[in-house]
């Protein structure tokens, strides 16, 4: 025992005190495994049932439930772990009963605690200052928790892990229902887009399906939504709307390349040669006169009131020319007429933001249609003849305009195989095309025919096919007379419809046109599963039409 | 003195009283941890396990003024205490047995209760109170008494009062076999061993004081109140079997008694604190004759000690003290 030193206050021997500080980080480590073992095995335990029953049952939380369980436990065992940390004094103790202090450092750590000694307790404090020297905790005891505690928890967070990763139907049937939300997730977002920017009474429609789209369970309810509001569209969509904007379209060129008067738009020249009827000649009215009367013919039975207005127009010119006093009147007829361009103009927009919205609703359609396994082919056979029936009717007006031929033939090559069929059927009509595909097939029918009938406006012009009418491409040429047939009597001429013919750019190459259409409607047999014997027919279309 | 001179002493005590005694070491060491103490020791035990024998040879060991009293039913308390004798015109006050460093109380519960209440201001007080005087006992006073099984006929089982007085209770158990033949050897052939003094009353005194110096942590002085806190049945921290069979539970003498005694232990294994391990070797002794067992106890055979013992389970190991 080490000689007592009486004279001054003996502080708590350092080698007592080195064996607490120890000792304390020994307990402290040993309180965290116990905690973070027992808080962990039950975690797993819990996680383990819950990503059992996931197994069976879609549970879209249960993964990260568990892991979240098994961080909390291991975050609460480590704050338990701290606050219930031992004291010195309980450290003390610790190593008395483990290390067989016999309360030596205990009640050292207790003893320099006081201000006064007696001899015994500077005794006590010098022999628990020798009895701790060098001594090291090797017998304080394992920190690892008892078996077999660790090894079930291990058990049951292997047990968790296999079952979290082992792909079960739970798992496979809730990946794809999250990508099948994702995907909807994805039409909502650009739907949205468009029904910012479509008509009111398209815009109705679209809010609904989009409400219908976000409270769809999956992508058949979502495909069937899409389905109605497409129908519902369809419905809105007026016939008539492609002719007007296509004889529209040809009006604008026209004016473009042969001017009435100032202006960059139809209704600006209309508002201009008013400003200056009065300074125009006689020849100037009745050639304007002219003009405006064969412009109101092409929107006869389109756009009646835009005709009417255009017709006045021409006649209060044609009047004003013999009697000047009437150039009044006619100025205001041109103005008039330009007001009635500018209002079909906008319900032209209109209607092209309802083609545009009806377009984004197909191709939605089409889009989660093609994710949707099993069904997806069976679906989008069912459409194509739905969207050719709607061409097909917008084909049978386009042709007896002559410009509306165009128009369907861009159509048609969108529409796939469903309007290549029918474009056999509507080939032998030529301009009737559309009228007898429409009524005879189907849309599919109609809208291929536009393909084949377009370009015979005037088999007296261009008896070997080798140019077809395309006013996308170029202007309008001249004026021509077009002998419509079609109806239920294909072939069996129905009337006259005198318009702008082909002529100059407008008249495209029949063989670099039909290249086109050709490619365009092959490349989307190979990217479209549709059935063989419809695949077949359009190739054989095509083949048949080869110039 | 030193502890480690407390030690030998304890040693060279042992030794002593193991030249006449055979085995009963644990024994030894009780009545001699309880004389260091300065505190009383009830022996118990069937006629004939030299219970007697070992608290004579302690009184030679100790080399203390000793007395002797053999508790009968006839006996008187003044026959223990004293009294007045007519000398002259004067009453002359004769000290009875009982003034001496070292009383053997033998067969203490054949005395009537009068009798036996007589020693309890004497074991106590460490004074004897008679005819309006106050006369002191010697330093050390130690009263060192044996009694056989209450379940004896003719006797008189000791007041809690006067049990509480005790600071350990010890039991002589049945010698071994090997022991036997040993008591044989040196009781049937030959003279008896005579031991020789190992420490004197002013020895017993300077370790009695040193025990009472010996440092005991706060914890060991909780832990003791808890333990004896546990033998009360209304106490929270009982066990179910005190719970079940206890009346009343240890007094705070017991409390002392195990501080004490432990120390006792500490120094004669030559430590120079109180440790649990002192305690727990106490409590036994320190707590059996401090229970007061119920009907229920008598019933079903539980003895005080399988009590102490589930205190002992219920509380294993003392707390830091808050």
């Amino acid at each position: 025992m080490p000689r007592l030193d009486l004279r001054e206050r003996p502080a708590l021997p350092t080698s007592v005190q080195d064996l607490v500080v120890n000792a304390r980080g020994r307990l402290l480590l040993a309180g965290i495994l116990r905690l973070a073992v027992t808080l962990l095995g039950l975690a797993a335990v819990l996680s383990a049932i819950l990503v059992g029953i996931a197994r069976f049952v879609v549970i879209p939380w249960a993964e990260p439930f568990a892991l979240a369980l098994w961080a909390a436990s291991l975050i609460v065992a480590l704050i338990l772990a701290l606050i219930r940390r031992a004291s010195p004094a309980k450290a003390a103790l610790a190593v008395d009963r483990r290390l067989g202090g016999f309360d030596r450092v205990s009640t050292a750590l207790e003893l320099s605690s006081r201000v006064d000694h007696s001899i015994d307790e500077r005794r006590q404090l010098a022999d628990a200052e020798a009895w701790s020297t060098g001594r090291s905790l090797d017998g304080f005891g394992t920190v690892w928790p008892r078996r077999p505690l660790p090894q079930l928890v291990a058990v049951a967070l292997a047990a968790t892990l296999v079952m979290a990763l082992v792909p079960s139907s739970a798992d496979v049937a809730f990946a794809r229902r999250q990508a099948e939300m994702q995907l909807i997730e994805n039409e909502i977002e650009r739907l949205e887009e468009t029904a910012a920017e479509a008509p009111e009474e398209v815009r109705a429609t679209l809010e609904r399906l989009l409400e219908e789209l976000a409270q769809a369970e999956g992508l058949e309810q979502a495909i069937t939504a899409l389905g109605e509001a497409r129908q519902e569209l369809a419905e809105q969509a007026d016939p008539a709307e492609l002719a007007r904007r296509t004889a529209l379209s040809g009006l604008e060129q026209r004016l473009a390349q042969q001017p009435l008067s100032n202006g960059e738009t139809a209704a600006e020249q209309l508002r201009d040669l008013a400003n200056r009827l009065s300074g125009a000649s006689a020849a100037e009215m009745i050639a304007a006169a002219a003009e405006l009367s064969a412009r109101a013919a092409d929107f006869a039975g389109i756009d009646q009131e835009l005709s009417d207005a255009l017709a006045a127009a021409a006649s209060a010119l044609q009047t004003a020319a013999g009697d000047r006093s009437l150039a009044g009147e006619a100025s205001e007829a041109l103005e008039a007429a330009a007001s009635e361009l500018e209002r079909s103009g906008e319900e032209a927009t209109d209607a092209s933001r309802r083609g545009e919205a009806q377009a984004q609703v197909r191709d939605a359609q089409e889009r989660l249609a093609d994710a949707q396994p099993g069904q997806g082919e069976g679906q989008g056979q069912g459409q194509g003849q739905g969207q050719g029936q709607g061409q097909g009717q917008g084909q049978g007006q386009g042709q007896g305009q002559g410009q509306g031929q165009g128009q369907g033939q861009g159509q048609g090559q969108g529409q796939g195989q469903g309007q290549g069929t029918g474009g056999g059927g509507g080939g032998g009509g030529q301009g009737a095309g559309g009228s007898s595909g429409a009524g005879s097939s189907g849309g599919g029918t109609g809208s291929g025919s536009v393909g084949s009938g377009s370009g015979d406006h005037d088999p007296a012009r261009d008896p070997e096919r080798s140019q077809v009418f395309d006013p996308i491409e170029a202007g309008l040429g001249d004026e021509v007379r077009v002998e419509v047939t079609g109806g239920n009597t294909p072939g069996e001429p129905i009337g006259t419809v005198t318009g702008q013919g082909i002529e100059n750019l407008a008249l495209q190459s029949y063989v670099d046109r039909y290249a086109d259409y050709r490619d365009s409607a092959l490349d989307s047999l190979d990217r479209m599963v549709i059935p063989q014997n419809l695949a077949e027919l359009v190739r054989q279309y095509f083949t048949e039409l080869e110039p | 003195m030193t502890p480690e001179q407390f030690a030998e002493t304890m040693e060279a005590a042992r030794q002593q009283v193991g030249k006449v005694i055979v085995g009963q070491k644990e024994l030894v060491e009780t009545v001699l941890v309880a004389a260091l103490c300065e505190g009383h020791v009830l022996l118990e035990g069937v006629p004939g396990l030299g219970k007697t024998k070992l608290l004579a040879t302690l009184g030679k060991v100790l080399d203390v003024e000793f007395g002797r009293v053999q508790f009968t039913p006839d006996l008187m308390p003044a026959d223990i205490l004293g009294t007045k004798v007519l000398t002259g015109n004067d009453f002359k006050f004769h000290e009875g047995p009982i003034f001496a460093n070292l009383v053997l109380a033998d067969e203490i519960n054949r005395a009537t209760p009068k009798t036996q209440s007589a020693l309890l201001e004497a074991m106590q007080e460490r004074r004897v109170t008679l005819g309006g005087e106050t006369h002191s006992l010697p330093r050390p006073f130690l009263v060192m008494a044996t009694q056989n099984p209450i379940e004896q006929e003719g006797t008189y089982p000791l007041p809690e009062a006067q049990l509480d007085r005790f600071l350990f209770k010890a039991l002589v158990p049945f010698p071994p076999a090997d022991d036997i033949v040993e008591i044989l050897k040196r009781t049937t052939a030959g003279a008896e061993a005579e031991p020789s003094p190992a420490m004197d009353g002013e020895a017993i005194i300077e370790m009695a004081n040193m025990v009472r110096d010996l440092p005991a942590g706060s914890h060991l002085l909780h832990y003791a109140a808890t333990l004896v806190g546990a033998t009360h049945p209304d106490n929270e921290l009982a066990p179910e079997l005190v719970r079940r069979y206890v009346r009343n539970g240890a007094s705070p003498r017991g409390a002392q008694a195990l501080v004490l005694g432990g120390k006792a232990y500490a120094l004669a294994a030559g430590r120079t604190n109180l440790a649990a391990e002192d305690i727990w070797r106490v409590a036994p002794m320190s707590l059996r004759h401090r229970l007061v067992l119920g009907y229920e106890a008598l019933a079903d055979g539980v003895r005080a000690d399988q009590i102490v013992t589930e205190v002992l389970e219920a509380h294993p190991t003392p707390e830091p003290a808050s």
